[in-house]
């Protein structure tokens, strides 16, 4: 991930800007996506791509800034190289989601709100994720690992380190 | 035996696809749709008793007519795919596996509003579905089923996908509104309601996806098909995401009016391991929740489960059985409730933060004999008295737990350990 | 168009469609309340004006600052559901709050304490420690910031935002995790910054200037106007009842000139009350400066102008001087009454010219309050008929200062009111004259120059009424109690009316006004002693 010394879009960033802004008859509107295409490029936002954001779409940078801090999924500190959301709420826990947060501690030394020092993972765990009917399950940057297992889990995390992000199953009818 | 309308293309390989979905019937109400007066539109889906499916349950077609007719301003429809209730994951399988009946609802919706912009905003962490949506989305503009003078009809609109970013408050309407606008997701206080004063200060209908999708049924087989669905004051059908405790978890479509654990156990098996039922959560997270007893007795429709001190909400359905704690649900919940508070009032932000730490320690076995009693003084403050009913949605529940199951409680307190944990320690992780 | 409604069973006349919280409170029933404020509107969020309205069904809870009043309207204030609210919305609010009220400077006038004694004194319930966020943080020149302590009512993001059109201030993250901050090392450097301070409901925002000063229970607190600039926001002067200092400056509510705020700048225009006095009349004889009595002092005064014959220079021998031209140089921050006192001087003695002086230098000039011009009374010199000069620009590009070419060999001075902007322009000036007589309240180069030199007042020790740009009149009140000899500047000037004259009229600040309002073709028909709280504007034919 690139360094944000002095932090631009890049070429197609910024066609997705241009392309982005044409959708909303306001600019405040498209800083939802504005600060996506921003964490893409960059990792996660610091202070000087708020400001910068702020700046491109005639706000104030203390706006953005609160709008960033508001939702989960703005991370102002860099994450592992797989960053893994799993979820804690109730049908994952009543179907054993805490054996798993168990388990990577143990097994892995992945503690949840931290990165490993390798900086090759790192655990959040969140609300629901919209996938209770498979449950448990995570996300593994943007896929959804779902119906885990410890052993799943082992074969993720493995994949994982060996560069290989997991792939998403496909939906099931119900 | 189970009638299917919104579900009835998820079995059906690559639906997902225009090409299939025209071949298997879609976007035909469009021909109807546009030989239609709008407010013929409105009356239909009035009278066929859509109700609103993202949790509110409010008479869609009432919604629409809210909508002041010429105001001067532009129309906004914004589809809420924001699903964060706790036990709901049927707007995704729409987005997946029938994205185009979204979209054919979106048309329907709009043409009868005259709204000629729509945004479908859609949860941050539905990265799959976005990508399924975008790609219907461009499928449709392509065929001219979106963008101007739709299949010649001469009614223009555009549908955008505005992604969120990992906030449950954007579910609620004027969250949702306020999100799009490039705000924090704070709720505002209503009146003015949406349809009036809503995004960019213009006439909006908010829906939820499943309420949409449920459109080019009503259109192609009149309201009357679909009235003739459900029950006297619950119409049609409802998509049932049913999890937790079963032994085939998953999304199930019905008819209102069959009895509840009926339902539950025809869709899904029963309870998993064939364990003792313990307890039902009719409709999300947010509902108050049902004993054994009450589950096997209600009927499955809005009136019923109102009765009952309990709402369907967003249909979501979560099972209980013995071996689970209640204790462990409400500290989970309320854990749930408290992170995700926006945190404009007083009562929602202390009081789901303050039900949390009672909740927890009463998990850990550390709870004081006065807690019960404490929290079923603090859960009234929180109801009807705040901008939203996030507050409301974490007291209710919080109240039914406590009244319902109090022996568990109270045994929480007594023994200093929590009775079920598996592991018999009192540690709760995470 | 007006409407009847029903609170709490009494009957209540007011307008269609204003919001019911404001109809409350001006009929006696105080309705609590943190993010509501008239100046900004509602915001809904603080839940602590919830009031019930009648329906047919049941009545329903409703938050009164956005609630508009109809016809037939049944509102219940007084029901044990909303005792019960406001019982338990000072509870939330107290759960996490830091049990700060000894160091905290709003004691004694924190929403929340008023509230927690009216509505709850209920003990606390909650055991768990309490969320902790940052204390006294620096967040510009004029603020800090607890976030501890704030109640997330986002009145002062609002009043930057929407009034001052700088926003600085946000409430940032979600929930209990929510804290009011900057941007990250930015800071709030809004002209009108303090204005956070009086609308922050408790002790969350904070003036630097005013922290840890004073406990508020020893405050006076006198109406009067800012004579900073010639806006002249209404505001209030804080004194310190136990050492007789002012503390502070507030704005007051003036629908007709500044609304509820005024600027920092005219805000933080007291110290020099407090500092750097004249205390003393002062004497120049033959190179010595001697302390001297009033009655001493303002017998050479008038010897110097020359009137009468001056005990005080027969006694020193020599001859009466004869009657050298006389300047009056009134600064355009006097009051109506020493200019008026000062018109009549000059109108009375043969060879004396009248300027009114503008001498401080023009300051920012905003579409907000602050005006360009920083003298609040040039307003009150124009319609005097008085002649209004300009110091401030300095000399001009052949070196020649304002009316100087004018003075004739030998004229003496009397200078009244230039307790600042003493700049180049003005010392130059003074240097002209061969006596100089300066009534003024505060030391500076000007003062030492005065061969005669008498105790002034500052705007916080005066009566005396000033015209704003706008032709509105308003009126200083003193704040403080006098603690040295000090007569008012019109009263020594009219002394020395009375030495050409021996005119009575204007004994008293009244019989001056009457005198002035009766001859004064502006002010006619206008009873000056009646100027209340919020003033009187001069209607516009004659402005």
């Amino acid at each position: 991930m690139e360094h944000d010394k002095t932090f631009a879009f890049d070429e197609k960033n910024e066609k997705s800007f241009q392309d982005t802004l044409k959708k909303y008859p306001k600019k405040m509107a498209a800083l939802l996506p504005t600060l996506w295409l921003a964490m893409g490029q960059n990792g996660y936002l610091t202070d000087e791509i708020l400001e910068y954001v702020a700046e491109r779409l005639d706000l104030s940078p203390v706006h953005v800034y609160a709008v960033a801090e508001f939702y989960t999924m703005f991370h102002e500190e860099p994450v592992g190289v797989y960053h893994l959301e799993l979820c804690r709420n109730l049908s994952c826990t009543l179907c054993g989601s805490e054996d798993l947060v168990a388990h990577l501690a143990e097994k892995y030394g992945i503690f949840p709100d931290e990165t490993t020092g390798d900086g090759m993972f790192s655990l959040e765990l969140v609300e629901c994720l919209g996938s209770c009917g498979t449950a448990p399950a995570m996300r593994v940057n943007d896929v959804y690992c779902e119906n885990l297992t410890v052993e799943k889990l082992d074969r993720i995390i493995q994949g994982c380190r060996s560069g290989v992000e997991p792939e998403e199953e496909p939906m099931g009818v119900h | 035996m189970s009638k299917k309308i919104i579900s009835v293309n998820f079995d059906k390989p690559n639906a997902h696809r225009l090409s299939v979905y025209e071949e298997l019937g879609g976007y035909r109400s469009l021909t109807k749709l546009f030989a239609m007066n709008p407010a013929d539109v409105i009356e239909e889906v009035k009278k066929s008793g859509l109700r609103g499916r993202g949790g509110a349950g409010f008479s869609a077609g009432m919604k629409w007519s809210f909508v002041p007719k010429d105001i001067g301003k532009p129309k906004y429809l914004c589809v809420n795919a924001d699903e964060g209730e706790p036990g709901t994951f049927k707007d995704r399988k729409i987005l997946v596996l029938d994205p185009h009946a979204l979209i054919e609802g979106i048309v329907i919706c709009s043409f009868a509003v005259g709204i000629h912009t729509a945004y479908v905003y859609v949860r941050g962490e539905y990265d799959t579905p976005i990508k399924k949506l975008q790609a219907a989305i461009d499928e449709a503009y392509a065929k001219g089923y979106l963008g101007s003078n739709i299949r010649g009809s001469g009614f223009d609109l555009d549908v955008y996908v505005h992604r969120g970013a990992g906030a449950y408050i954007c579910g609620e309407e004027t969250g949702l509104i306020e999100s799009l606008e490039g705000k924090k997701g704070q709720p505002r206080p209503k009146p003015p309601y949406p349809a009036v004063i809503g995004l960019f200060g213009c006439p909006t209908v908010v829906n939820n996806v499943e309420t949409l999708s449920a459109l080019p049924f009503i259109l192609n087989n009149g309201w009357e098909a679909y009235a003739a669905l459900g029950t006297e004051r619950s119409k049609g059908t409802m998509l049932f995401s049913i999890s937790g405790m079963v032994e085939r978890p998953g999304v199930y479509e019905e008819a209102f009016g069959v009895n509840l654990w009926e339902f539950i156990e025809r869709s899904t098996g029963g309870v998993k391991g064939r364990r003792g039922l313990k307890a039902v959560i009719p409709g999300g997270s947010s509902s108050p929740i049902l004993t054994a007893e009450e589950a096997r007795s209600v009927s499955l429709d809005y009136e019923s489960i109102a009765a009952a001190g309990s709402m369907i909400g967003s249909g979501a359905i979560i099972v209980l059985s013995e071996d689970n704690c209640v204790v462990k649900a409400l500290q989970v919940i309320s854990r749930f409730y408290a992170h995700e508070s926006c945190g404009q009032c007083p009562p929602c932000r202390e009081g789901t933060y303050w039900l949390t730490r009672l909740a927890e320690r009463m998990e850990k076995g550390e709870g004081h004999p006065g807690d019960l009693d404490l929290i079923l003084d603090i859960c009234p403050n929180m109801m009807g008295t705040t901008v939203c009913v996030l507050s409301d949605a974490m007291a209710l529940p919080a109240r039914s737990y406590v009244q319902k199951f109090r022996d568990e409680f109270e045994r929480h307190i007594k023994e200093k350990r929590c009775p079920f944990s598996r592991a018999r320690n009192n540690v709760a992780v995470g | 168009m007006s409407v009847t409604i029903k609170v709490d069973g009494k009957t209540i006349e007011t307008e269609a469609g204003r919001q019911l919280i404001d109809v409350l409170n001006e009929n006696g029933w105080d309705t609590p309340h943190f993010c509501y404020h008239p100046g900004l509107g509602p915001d809904g969020n603080c839940r602590m004006c919830q009031v019930e309205i009648v329906t047919p069904r049941s009545p329903m809870l409703a938050i009164s600052c956005n609630t508009k009043v109809t016809d037939g309207m049944e509102v219940v204030t007084n029901s044990e559901k909303v005792k019960r609210v406001r019982a338990a919305v000072e509870e939330f609010l107290l759960l996490n709050h830091p049990l700060d009220c000894p160091i905290c400077d709003k004691a004694g006038e924190c929403t929340l304490q008023n509230y927690y004694m009216r509505h709850d004194l209920k003990s606390g319930r909650q055991e768990f420690i309490r969320f902790k966020k940052s204390k006294a943080q620096d967040i510009g020149p004029t603020l800090i910031l607890d976030q501890e302590r704030c109640v997330l009512c986002d009145r002062c993001v609002r009043f930057l935002r929407n009034w001052a059109g700088e926003e600085q201030l946000y409430i940032a993250g979600r929930g209990h995790d929510a804290y009011l901050t900057t941007f990250p090392g930015k800071e709030v450097t809004s002209p009108y910054s303090l204005n956070t301070v009086d609308l922050c409901p408790v002790g969350a925002l904070t003036s630097k200037d005013f922290r840890f000063s004073t406990p508020t229970w020893f405050l006076k607190r006198t109406p009067s106007v800012c004579t900073t600039c010639s806006r002249g926001c209404s505001m209030e002067i804080d004194v310190d009842m136990r050492d007789n200092q002012v503390k502070r400056l507030r704005p007051r509510h003036n629908p007709h000139v500044n609304g509820y705020w005024m600027c920092d700048e005219g805000r933080l225009n007291y110290k020099f009350v407090n500092t750097d006095r004249v205390r003393k009349c002062v004497v120049e004889h033959d190179g010595e400066r001697f302390e001297a009595l009033l009655e001493n002092a303002a017998a050479e005064l008038a010897r110097t102008i020359g009137a009468g014959t001056g005990r005080g220079a027969a006694s020193m021998g020599g001859e009466p001087p004869a009657k050298p031209h006389l300047v009056v140089l009134a600064s355009a921050t006097c009051t109506l009454e020493e200019l008026y006192a000062c018109k009549a001087l000059a109108g009375l003695r043969p060879g004396t010219t009248l300027y009114v002086a503008r001498h401080v230098a023009d300051g920012v000039e905003d579409r907000l309050l602050r005006k360009s011009d920083r003298h609040p009374n040039v307003k009150g010199a124009e319609l005097l008929g008085l002649r209004v000069v300009d110091f401030t620009a300095g000399p001009d590009a052949e070196g020649r200062l304002p009316v100087v070419e004018t003075i004739p060999q030998g004229a003496v001075l009397l200078a009244v009111g230039f307790d600042y902007g003493s700049g180049e322009p003005l010392e130059k000036f003074f240097e002209k004259f061969s006596r100089i007589a300066i009534i003024a309240a505060r030391e500076s180069n000007l003062t030492r120059m005065a061969h005669v030199l008498v105790p002034g007042l500052t705007f916080a020790e005066k009566e005396g009424l000033i015209v704003n740009f706008e032709g509105h009149i308003q009126k200083l009140s003193p704040a403080l109690e006098g603690l040295w000899d000090k007569t008012p500047p019109w009263e020594v000037v009219v002394r020395l009316v009375a030495a050409f004259t021996r005119e009575t009229a204007f004994d008293t600040i009244a019989g001056l006004r009457k005198h002035l309002a009766t001859r004064e073709a502006a002010f006619s028909g206008v009873d000056l002693d009646a100027v209340g709280p919020t003033g009187i504007r001069l209607e516009a034919k004659t402005v």
